[in-house]
């Protein structure tokens, strides 16, 4: 069981260790950046999303205890034009949910709007998950990282 | 050429430079700026291209007016400032 944490908060991201029976802050990252997700792989790999509210939706990764680097974040597609009875924006918002991909290079990512995207290069680039943006009760979700 | 200013507060997350670059519209001002800095791109447009809803552009102290194809003309002597918008509460 792993004896450290990685907790993404509104003014940070926090790792936080096991020793000799308490917990404590052993490390921060992003102060005072709200980190919307934390996904922190078994091979010491550590994904930080951030909800930057001026700058948009950014993430970060680091290999280990190397140096953090900034990533690439999902894209929409622009949206059609007769679709305008979508309510929902086609742009990134914020990323709300990093799940692993269970084979090397992949990673899932939530969005708000409600998007899913893969990534099958290590965060290099995105692909939408079409089937699901295109669901006819994807217009109706809601209440997403927060409200939407 | 214009010249483009980016707000200071950008410093905290990449290098960002003041920059004399070709251009005719804002569009093709930032471009510029961004075929030698692509990251900053992302920190300043949204991924449909047009200006992030809290970023603000000001061209010879006058806001851009088309913050989603960003057609303002800019002329040679031009100066473009980029800041982050006050907001929230």
């Amino acid at each position: 069981m792993s004896e450290r944490l990685h907790i993404g908060t509104r003014k940070g991201m926090f790792e936080v260790a096991r020793h000799d029976g308490a917990w404590d802050i052993v490390d921060a990252h992003f102060l005072g950046d709200p980190v919307s997700a934390v996904l922190a792989e078994a091979d010491g790999t550590v994904w930080a999303a951030l909800d930057l509210g001026h700058f948009g939706a950014k993430l970060w990764r680091r290999n280990g205890a190397g140096a953090w680097r900034e990533m690439a974040v999902p894209q929409y597609p622009p949206k059609p034009p007769d679709d305008s009875d979508d309510p929902h924006p086609w742009s990134l918002g914020q990323i709300w949910a990093l799940e692993p991909g269970g084979i090397a290079g992949r990673l899932w990512a939530g969005t708000m709007p409600g998007g899913l995207f893969r990534s099958d290069d290590g965060g290099a680039s995105w692909v939408l998950n079409e089937a699901l943006w295109h669901m006819p009760e994807r217009r109706q979700w809601m209440g997403v990282a927060g409200g939407e | 050429m214009p010249t483009i200013n980016f707000t200071r507060q950008l410093e905290r997350f990449l290098k960002v430079p003041c920059a004399t670059v070709e251009g005719a519209t804002l569009r093709e001002a930032l471009a510029a700026v961004f075929a030698s800095h692509p990251t900053l791109r992302g920190y300043v447009l949204d991924d449909q291209g047009a200006l992030r809803r809290h970023v603000a552009v000001y061209i010879n102290g006058r806001p851009a007016k088309d913050r989603t194809q960003l057609a303002d003309p800019v002329g040679p002597d031009d100066e473009i400032y980029v800041f982050q918008a006050l907001s929230g509460g």
